[in-house]
C-alpha cells in the first residue's frame, strides 16, 4: 500500500444534497463553473437521501488496469492522476471504473477524475464548501508534517 | 542520473535518455509540434520540432534537428528561436500550407510565424480523393505525420497504415477496404492533430475507416456505452481484465455505488456503525 499524505472521508449520513462540493469543484477546476467540470458528482439515492460520489482513490484502480497507453496511475502520494497529454480518450476508464468516478468532458475532450486537488492548494475544495461537514479531510499521523 | 544543459541561454536540467523536447518542456520552453504525442514513440515527421543544437567542442559548428528525436546530453547548447531554425520552420509550415490550404491548425500555426499564404501550389483537397467512395466525404487535412497508425499500433490493433508511395501516400486500410483488425476504439480520430480521420456515431453505431461497428449497450439502462463491441472485447483481453468491467454505464454504476452509500447513511443514522476494523454485518435495514 502506498503512503497517503491525503484523504478524503465522506459520510453521506451528513449530506444534505446541497451540491455545494459540485460547484466548488467545477468553480476549481474549469474556467465558469461549468457542471461538465466537475469531479463530483451528488447522486440523489432515495426520498430526501443523497450521496456525494467521487473518486475513491483505489490502490488497485480499474482505471489504471483498463488504460491502454498507461496513462493514469497512483502517484507516490496516494491520489491517481491522469495525465490528459498521453490520453488517446479510448473511454475505457469511464466504463472500467466500478464506482461511475471517471467523466469523459465533451466540451473540453478531457478525462476528468478527482485529484483531491493536487495542483490547487492540497486541500480537497469541497471538504472547504461543504456545510454539514460530510466530506472531511483526514491526514494521517505519520505525514502531519506536510 | 540528471545533468545540465543550456536551452536558449537557460540552465535546464536533463535525465539520462531524456530527450531535447522533453527537456524544454519541463523547462517551460514551447516548442511547436504535430507529430508528438506522449503515449507513442517520437517518430520526427512533422520536422516542426527543428532546433539548433550545438556543443563548445565542436568549434561553432552548429547542426539541425529535431527535438522530438534529438537525445539529451550534458554541455549541449541548444537554441529553439534562432534565425535560421525559424526560417527552417516557416519553409515546414510553407510546405505543409501548400498541402492542407484547408486545416485552421496549419493556418493558424503558420501565421503565427508569419506565413500568411503559401509559396507553392495549394494541393487540391477535395474530397473526391480516394478511388473507393469514402462513407463520410471531407476535405483532405491529412499532413501524414504518421500519430494514426503509430496509436493504432501502440495502444490497438495496427489496423490502418500508410499506403501507397511518394506523394500518392496516405493513411488508409488494407487494400482500401473496411479494415478487418479495426475495433473502433476512435483512438486515431481523437489524436489527429488535424482532424483528418472523421466517424459518426448514431445511436447504436459508430462508422469509422467505411466500417459500422454496434456500440456495448449498458447492461442495466441499455444506453450506449462510448465503447465499441470489439473494443471491450479487446481492452478485457489486452489489460487482462474481466469483460464485466466494460458491461455498465458510467451513470448506472455511479448510481449503484450511491445505493451503497445510502445503506450506509441508514446504517450510521440507526446507529449501527462499523467499526473500521470489523466485518460487515449482513443486516438488511428496511428504508
Amino acid at each position: 500500500m502506498s503512503a497517503t499524505i491525503l484523504r478524503l472521508v465522506v459520510k453521506p449520513q451528513h449530506c444534505i444534497g446541497c451540491r455545494s462540493c459540485e460547484l466548488a469543484c467545477a468553480f476549481t477546476h474549469g474556467k465558469d463553473g461549468q457542471p461538465a467540470a466537475s469531479r463530483c458528482q451528488t447522486v440523489t439515492v432515495g426520498k430526501d437521501e443523497y450521496a456525494p460520489m467521487m473518486c475513491l482513490q483505489c490502490d488497485h484502480a480499474a482505471c489504471v488496469q483498463s488504460c491502454p497507453v498507461s496513462a493514469i496511475a497512483l502517484q507516490p502520494s496516494g491520489i491517481v492522476i491522469v495525465d490528459n497529454e498521453r490520453c488517446i480518450r479510448c473511454m475505457a476508464c469511464t466504463i472500467a471504473c466500478p464506482f461511475g468516478n471517471m467523466h469523459f468532458d465533451p466540451s473540453a475532450g478531457l478525462i476528468h477524475k478527482c485529484d483531491l486537488c493536487a495542483k490547487h492548494g492540497d486541500y480537497p475544495r469541497c471538504a472547504m464548501f461543504c456545510p454539514t461537514k460530510c466530506l472531511t479531510v483526514d491526514r494521517p499521523a505519520g505525514d502531519a508534517g506536510r | 542520473m540528471s545533468f545540465s544543459m543550456m536551452i536558449n541561454g537557460k540552465r535546464v536540467e536533463a535525465h539520462d535518455g531524456e530527450l531535447v523536447l522533453a527537456a524544454a518542456r519541463r523547462a517551460g520552453i514551447h516548442i511547436p509540434t504535430l507529430c508528438e504525442h506522449e503515449a507513442v514513440e517520437p517518430f520526427g515527421s512533422c520536422r516542426l520540432c527543428m532546433v539548433e543544437v550545438t556543443k563548445e567542442a565542436w568549434k561553432g559548428w552548429k547542426g539541425l534537428m529535431t527535438a522530438c528525436l534529438y537525445p539529451a546530453a550534458p554541455d549541449l547548447i541548444v537554441e529553439t528561436e534562432s534565425e535560421r531554425v525559424l526560417h527552417v520552420r516557416r519553409n515546414v509550415l510553407d510546405l505543409l500550407l501548400a498541402r492542407c490550404p484547408d486545416s485552421k491548425l496549419i493556418q493558424r500555426l503558420a501565421a503565427e510565424h508569419g506565413v500568411h499564404r503559401t509559396t507553392f501550389t495549394p494541393r487540391d483537397s477535395e474530397p473526391s480523393r480516394r478511388e473507393g467512395e469514402r462513407a463520410l466525404a471531407a476535405p483532405d487535412l491529412c499532413i501524414l505525420c504518421g500519430l494514426c497508425t503509430r496509436v493504432c499500433e501502440t495502444a490497438a490493433t495496427a489496423a490502418i497504415c500508410t499506403v501507397k508511395r511518394g506523394h500518392a501516400r496516405e493513411v488508409g486500410t488494407p487494400w482500401g477496404t473496411p479494415p478487418p483488425d479495426c475495433i473502433g476504439c476512435l483512438a486515431c480520430a481523437h489524436i489527429c492533430p488535424t482532424g483528418h480521420i472523421v466517424f459518426v456515431e448514431t445511436g447504436f453505431d459508430r462508422t469509422i475507416w467505411e466500417r459500422t461497428f454496434a456500440l456495448v449497450r449498458c447492461k442495466d439502462c441499455g444506453r450506449p456505452l462510448p465503447v465499441t463491441v470489439e473494443q471491450a472485447a479487446f481492452l478485457a483481453k489486452r489489460q487482462q481484465l474481466d469483460p464485466s468491467y466494460f458491461e455498465r454505464c458510467e451513470a448506472c454504476q455511479r448510481q449503484s455505488t450511491a445505493q451503497v452509500f445510502g445503506r450506509m447513511a441508514r446504517w450510521n443514522r440507526l446507529g449501527l456503525v462499523q467499526e473500521p476494523s470489523a466485518p460487515v454485518k449482513p443486516v438488511e435495514v428496511k428504508p
